[in-house]
């Protein structure tokens, strides 16, 4: 595998010539294409922002191209390669991403914050020819090839146009990896007909303007973030990024300084706004609108933030990786009326409430939530058997979620059909935990179980001996926090006898919830002792 | 008093350190900001351990960069809050 390091210029242009708005990917069939259509488009305006530097498109076509001449000089390039991004948010990911698929290939992002062990699945199954990162991000002890370096984005880079990308439609675009239903990778193939069709479907439901200001929190390798990535882009909208984010204050603050006219995340961001960020207290003048999608955000607290951001509006998305991002919109003026509905399909998109064997139930009735439409991803990779369990031969995707309609088609959740449950966003499969324990400690039987902990979902991991042996809980939280990251480290470890047993001889999970101590979060120390023992 | 601070700022450190190995290095000083390690994650499981553990609760005001910059800065607020209670 090479490595391509790629590191900013600090030159930086004033901004001047700005052309007319993008008016969006209709016929479009590569997404890489569509982007280079924008950029000409767009010219000085800045496609991505920070406090301290403005990136026009001018600059991202020209970084993009040069990554694309990168790749396509490689003797062993061909069409179909996959390149694993290990980047944040950040120009650099941006000019990457286009310039792969300018260059034919396929994008493989890399969550930044991903377990070594993890990583390493991720890297097996795409098994990619390059890695893009930055000299601050990549960080591997012995490297075989040495990294090359790209400096973006050099002006002087004039050299004979590049021909057009012979990938289109339904060829693969992105594989966005993502815990699947046994709680391994499973990497969603995401066509480009899947990421255009998304993205228009999306700029038809938001008001996303070319004059748009996204503050942009969301990590571009998950598939919300990327969805915010690939609208605001294709629209010649901005994207801002920032620091510090991580304190809900900053993210007011961010927004209020740096004019942002949008604002999307996750539900337990806007629990943290709430709570701490003071939200509303002061007004956001730009502000036009917020969304939330990759979770269920409690209907109170959605009507709260409604309120709070008034005469912003507040739009409850929905959707999944596997159908490329978000698949329904709730209206912000349904919002009172429509208690905890994820809205209507957007369009180019079909929603329907389905029986085991994929006849549709009429409204009201409670089944699985199925979607078609030309966001549906191709598959899985290398996996057919997963494909088709997830996709019907007509083309309907089975969610895993569990829903109903009601008489006027607005749909709303019931929760999982699986295991696999949402934390930030990230989703994760309680066999990720159980997997890693029962495998490093063979004598022990493991259960995670997830639970509410304040507004967030968190695991519990219940411990049973196989033989009667003790079990050293502390080993095995060591091995946790070593091999996890930290939103799937369990908050709470519970010893047990033994597992409660359904009539079918299987874990009792729901009666296991109902063993997890209340504020189990708390029990890990002793806090009380630890103020006034002596050192 | 300084058994106060030592204790909480071991009982904190044991905390960070142990969310993984990206974590493991980081000691009183280190600028959880500028290293990145402080991500809204970590920043709510401090609070909730902090309120959990030593009854010390958090406005809004006070969930700021300059109290989570570093441990020793956590450690000082906590300390600051547990001897003005209500103040």
């Amino acid at each position: 595998m090479d490595i391509l390091l790629l590191q900013i210029d600090p030159v930086l242009e004033p901004s001047a010539k700005t052309a007319a708005g993008y008016s969006g990917p209709v016929d479009a069939t590569n997404l890489g294409t569509c982007f280079s259509d924008v950029a000409e488009s767009r010219l000085d305006h800045p496609a991505v922002a920070t406090r301290a530097s403005s990136f026009s498109y001018s600059w991202l076509a020209r970084a993009a191209n040069q990554v694309r001449r990168y790749l396509s000089s490689r003797p062993e390039h061909a069409a179909g390669t996959r390149v694993a991004l290990q980047l944040p948010n950040s120009p650099e990911y941006v000019a990457a991403f286009y310039g792969t698929l300018l260059a034919d290939c396929v994008v493989v992002p890399l969550p930044v914050s991903l377990e070594e062990r993890r990583r390493t699945q991720i890297l097996e199954l795409a098994q990619p020819d390059v890695l893009i990162s930055t000299p601050a991000d990549f960080n591997a002890p012995q490297v075989h090839p040495t990294p090359s370096t790209l400096r973006l984005a050099e002006k002087n880079d004039v050299r004979d146009p590049l021909p057009p990308p012979q990938r289109q439609n339904h060829d693969l675009a992105m594989l966005l990896f993502t815990s699947g239903s046994m709680g391994t990778p499973k990497g969603v193939m995401l066509s480009h007909r899947n990421l255009l069709a998304n993205a228009d479907s999306i700029l038809h439901e938001l008001p996303i303007r070319a004059d748009d200001r996204t503050l942009a929190v969301l990590p571009f390798c998950h598939a919300f973030g990327n969805s915010i990535l690939q609208t605001h882009i294709l629209r010649g909208a901005t994207l801002l990024l920032d620091r510090g984010l991580a304190f809900p204050s900053s993210i007011v603050e961010s927004l209020r300084d740096m004019e942002a006219t949008s604002f999307s995340a996750v539900p337990e961001v806007y629990g943290m706004l709430l709570k701490y960020g003071r939200l509303g207290e002061r007004p956001l003048p730009a502000l036009r609108y917020m969304t939330v999608a990759g979770g269920e955000l409690r209907h109170d607290l959605a009507e709260e933030i409604a309120r709070r951001i008034k005469p912003a509006s507040f739009h409850v998305m929905y959707g999944q990786s596997e159908a490329t991002a978000r698949l329904a919109s709730l209206q912000p003026q349904q919002l009172p009326v429509r208690r905890g509905s994820i809205g209507r399909p957007i369009s180019g998109v079909e929603l329907a409430v389905m029986d085991e064997s994929n006849r549709e139930l009429a409204a009201n009735a409670v089944g699985m939530l199925c979607a078609r439409g030309e966001n549906v991803m191709l598959g899985y990779w290398r996996d057919p058997a997963a494909t088709a369990d997830a996709i019907s031969p007509d083309g309907w995707l089975r969610t895993g979620d569990l829903a109903h309609r009601d008489n006027d088609g607005y749909f709303f959740l019931h929760g999982r059909a699986s295991l696999l449950i949402k934390i930030q966003g990230h989703r994760v499969h309680p066999a990720e935990i159980e997997g890693l324990v029962e495998a490093e400690f063979p004598q022990t039987a493991a259960v995670a179980i997830p639970t509410l902990r304040g507004d967030e979902t968190r695991f519990v991991l219940f411990l049973a001996p196989r033989d009667g042996r003790s079990i050293d809980v502390e080993k095995i939280r060591a091995t946790c926090q070593k091999e996890l990251p930290p939103y799937k480290q369990p908050v709470h470890y519970e010893m047990i006898e033994q597992f409660p047993l359904t009539s079918g001889y299987k874990i009792d999970r729901a009666a296991l919830a109902l063993l997890i101590p209340q504020a189990s979060g708390a029990r890990r120390v002793q806090p009380d002792n630890i103020l006034t023992q002596s050192p | 008093m300084t058994s106060d601070r030592k204790g909480l700022e071991g009982d904190l450190m044991r905390f960070v350190q142990s969310r993984g190995t990206r974590y493991a290095k980081a000691t009183l000083q280190t600028d959880l900001l500028e290293t990145g390690m402080l991500d809204s994650l970590l920043l709510m499981d401090l609070i909730f351990h902090i309120e959990e553990a030593y009854g010390v609760r958090f406005d809004s005001d006070q969930v700021n960069p300059s109290n989570f910059r570093t441990i020793e800065d956590t450690v000082s607020f906590v300390l600051k809050q547990k001897a003005s209670p209500q103040a």
